[in-house]
């Protein structure tokens, strides 16, 4: 179906894209493909309303390099079109999706073909990539160099490093490694008017604000993200899994706390609540470690091979100064072989009519975390559950993990009910001290709860937006704007 | 006391998980759900489908294929609408080399569903491309269409054909984007690939196999496709294993190791998405060619490919006993063929 948008002008196309060449679409198959990304919700309107004929986009390229990708913003401030940096559409809140109100032609801008590494300096360990790399694949080849990212968000296989920049992501090993934040020295970035600029260029810098740290998790609002460099470290000669049981979280919680605090860097720590525990680990697993009741808890050292067992060493002695319950390795063993499955399985509910899933990641100091914990738990959802488990851990704080199941009712509409759900959930945390988001980004999902949590900011940020993309055309509506 | 609630709740817990996954943890829709799986997947196998990363096109991963097929099934009205008559083209743009079904966790034959599907949905290109390989020119005593049959679509015809072709093939390389064929004499043009692959380690042939390979470091370059439509992906990392063990100096390419390669010379990809099969090939160059001094393959048509990538030769003309599938080798190696039929 043909949009009431201005339809655009490709006889002016900078040279270097065409449809002959494969580096521009209309084509419908792939408008259809682009129109939405694993925002939950946008599953919940295909199951009860079947594919839409209205195409959230008009076109989509593919920049091969940052010159190419410039020259077509040049463009596109020319035509006056709005544009959307995407990755590889894997993102769950919505973040890639125009807004209804945007009434210019929208070109999304699949950075999927920008997929070099340009350079690797071994004596710093750093590496520069382009954004267009799925995760799976630049950690393969980072391995082979005998290097790590240590960045392992759940859909490695199918997400992007320029999506982990523009949404602030965090692997599962990310107690060690830190999020992808701590792994950035420098963002290279395409502006609104097509000019192309570094960020950064040593580990740290007092040569005024952090312009790395401004950019990163603006979904691209800011600018386009185009390369980055990374540290990387090397690969680990030891990994020691240890498993415990404990009543509830609190105990695990103020483990955890204590092992942070300490000093020690376990690469994993995982806290399932008693409900989580039950529905999602593996009962088999859980019954050769020898689980019986309550909460389960998996950490995870590695690194050089005496230094790892000697934190390993270390805490254990702490787990049994607090009277921790040890379980048999084999249980986190187990969660690290499958450790990519669980999202992946999360999709069967949602496939089933009446079924609303999905997960909300907050995080809180340690002053606040339980508290947001019981907050969110005891939300008034209707008939559904609230799982939840707590995966990233710091000094000062952690985050939560909720996973929320619910029937949407006969009477309802499912998509209408998700977003009571989520609206008393975001309510609930807020209030209790959360931040709403940890990882996930903010999306259209959240894109009215930013402006509650940062209320006086946002003004602010308007102001910074209107300095980066004057005429707001990088995935505008989106940061609460 | 306390024991009644335990009484009461163990069953409860043990019932309602069983109802959990025998329900809801499996997708509805018995035999429909494969493509059903798909659509709400987030893609575990994307990362490993060559067509989707080399084009970075979302409407070509294996997820989206299914969803494809998924939606006009169920929602056929709408679906027309959606497509505005245009073919399911994405579900030809597949080198067909199977590891969606291989990483698919739900256990869903990705690749051979969508093999059926190409059957039934008709694509211009494809068939225009069937309609060649049938040919009287290229198939002129009719072994092909007696072998796979008129209704067959491109790349089962191709696999066919290579199937029946025998050779042996080593490609030199001297500098970045220069390839020289040292034909399909690396061994012997009399032996069959089958008669390579499966040679013990005690066979003579091998004592020729060590004389042409020692002394440079060779990387491997097989078709995942090809091995798996002839069967003989197991083969191949057998001999892989044999001549490591004879010293010669064998390497794999990144990435994912023998059972990885698509340079996109694979099936009847090339012909089909010409562009997104070069920039394959030169992917594969840049990250693994450099690594060696040399390539081999058991695929003539990844040879060709490279070729036709790499090379612009007006030089280049077709040996006797080559068809397009094999494509042309170098001037220079004809007369080493024809050394090769007199030994």
């Amino acid at each position: 179906m043909i949009s009431s948008r201005r339809i655009l002008d490709f006889q002016s196309l900078p040279p270097v894209f065409s449809e002959r060449i494969g580096n521009v679409s209309r084509d419908p198959h792939v408008l259809s493909a682009y129109s939405q990304d694993l925002w939950p919700r946008k599953l919940l309107e295909l199951r009860e309303s079947g594919p839409s004929s209205q195409f959230t986009v008009d076109c989509v390229v593919w920049p091969e390099n940052t010159e190419a990708l410039s020259e077509f913003v040049r463009w596109a401030a020319r035509e006056d079109v709005s544009l959307y940096p995407y990755g590889a559409g894997s993102g769950v809140c919505g973040a890639t999706i125009p807004g209804p109100l945007e009434s210019r032609p929208r070109v999304l801008v699949d950075l999927k073909r920008m997929r070099k590494v340009r350079w690797l300096d071994r004596k710093s360990q750093v590496v520069c990539a382009e954004a267009g790399w799925i995760g799976e694949n630049l950690e393969r080849t980072l391995n082979q160099e005998g290097f790590t990212l240590g960045h392992f968000p759940s859909s490695i296989y199918c997400s992007s490093l320029g999506g982990y920049l523009a949404t602030r992501s965090a692997g599962q090993l990310s107690t060690k490694y830190g999020k992808i934040e701590d792994l950035v020295l420098s963002i290279e970035c395409v502006l609104a008017d097509g000019t192309t600029l570094e960020t950064g260029r040593a580990p740290r810098s007092a040569m005024g604000p952090d312009w790395t740290q401004l950019l990163l998790g603006s979904e691209g609002t800011l600018a386009f993200f185009t390369a980055a460099q990374l540290q990387v470290s090397q690969m680990p000669e030891l990994r020691v899994f240890q498993a415990f049981q404990l009543e509830g979280v609190e105990l695990a919680l103020g483990y955890a706390r204590t092992l942070l605090q300490s000093g020690l860097r376990p690469a994993v720590v995982r806290i399932y609540d008693p409900l989580e525990t039950q529905l999602a680990l593996n009962s088999t697993a859980l019954k050769t470690a020898g689980f019986e009741t309550g909460a389960v808890m998996i950490v995870m050292y590695e690194g050089r091979a005496r230094l790892t067992q000697t934190e390993a060493d270390e805490g254990v002695t702490l787990a049994d100064q607090m009277g921790l319950r040890r379980l048999n390795e084999s249980l986190a063993r187990h969660w690290w072989e499958h450790r990519y499955d669980v999202s992946y399985k999360q999709q069967l509910i949602l496939s089933h009519q009446h079924m609303i899933l999905d997960t909300f990641e907050v995080a809180a100091t340690w002053g606040q975390l339980e508290q947001v914990y019981h907050a969110v738990k005891s939300a008034s959802i209707g008939p559904g559950l609230i799982l939840a488990h707590f995966s990233h851990f710091y000094p000062t704080g952690a985050n939560i993990y909720f996973t929320m199941v619910a029937h949407s009712g006969f009477l309802r509409s499912a998509p209408e009910r998700y977003d009571e759900i989520w609206g008393k959930m975001m309510a609930a945390a807020l209030d209790a001290g959360a931040t709403l988001s940890h990882h996930h980004g903010s999306g259209l999902l959240k894109n009215e709860w930013i402006r509650r949590e940062k209320q006086g900011w946002i003004p602010l940020f308007e102001k910074v937006k209107r300095g980066f993309d004057p005429e707001n055309r990088l995935n505008p509506g989106k940061m609460g704007l | 006391m306390a024991s009644i609630p335990k009484i009461v709740s163990i069953p409860v817990k043990w019932v309602s998980k069983k109802i959990i996954h025998h329900s809801l943890l499996r997708f509805p829709g018995g035999a429909k759900a494969d493509a059903l799986a798909c659509t709400y997947c987030p893609e575990l196998c994307r990362f490993s489908c060559s067509p989707s990363v080399v084009s970075g096109n979302d409407a070509v991963t294996p997820s989206n294929k299914m969803g494809l097929l998924y939606k006009e099934r169920e929602w056929p009205d709408q679906f027309q609408d959606v497509s505005q008559g245009v073919a399911l083209w994405p579900i030809y743009d597949c080198t067909g080399c199977g590891r969606c079904t291989h990483y698919c966790l739900h256990g869903v034959p990705v690749a051979e569903t969508l093999f059926r599907a190409r059957a039934s949905h008709p694509y211009v290109p494809a068939e225009e491309l069937s309609r060649s390989f049938l040919s009287e020119e290229m198939d002129p005593w009719g072994e092909l269409n007696e072998e796979v049959g008129q209704k067959d679509r491109a790349d089962q015809l191709f696999a066919a054909e290579v199937a029946r072709h025998p050779a042996h093939v080593v490609i030199e390389v001297d500098e970045p984007k220069t390839v020289h064929y040292l034909g399909y004499r690396g061994v012997s043009t009399a032996l069959s690939w089958q008669s390579v692959l499966m040679a013990p380690s005690s066979d003579p042939i091998w004592s020729r196999i060590q004389e042409r390979l020692n002394g440079k470091r060779w990387l491997i370059v097989e078709s995942s496709w090809l091995n798996r439509r002839l069967g003989r992906s197991d083969q191949v990392l057998q001999w892989v294993e044999r001549a490591r063990g004879l010293g010669i100096d064998l390497i794999t390419p990144h990435q994912t190791g023998t059972d990885c390669v698509d340079t996109g010379g694979e099936g009847a990809y090339s012909w089909l998405f010409r562009e997104q099969a070069a920039q394959m090939a030169r992917d594969f160059w840049q990250r693994d060619a450099h690594r060696a001094d040399s390539l081999l393959c058991f695929s003539p048509r990844i040879a060709s490919h490279f070729q036709n990538v790499f090379l612009s030769d007006s030089s280049v003309v077709s040996p006797p006993g080559t068809n397009r599938f094999c494509g042309g080798v170098p001037a220079e190696i004809l007369s080493l063929l024809e050394l090769a039929k007199h030994e």
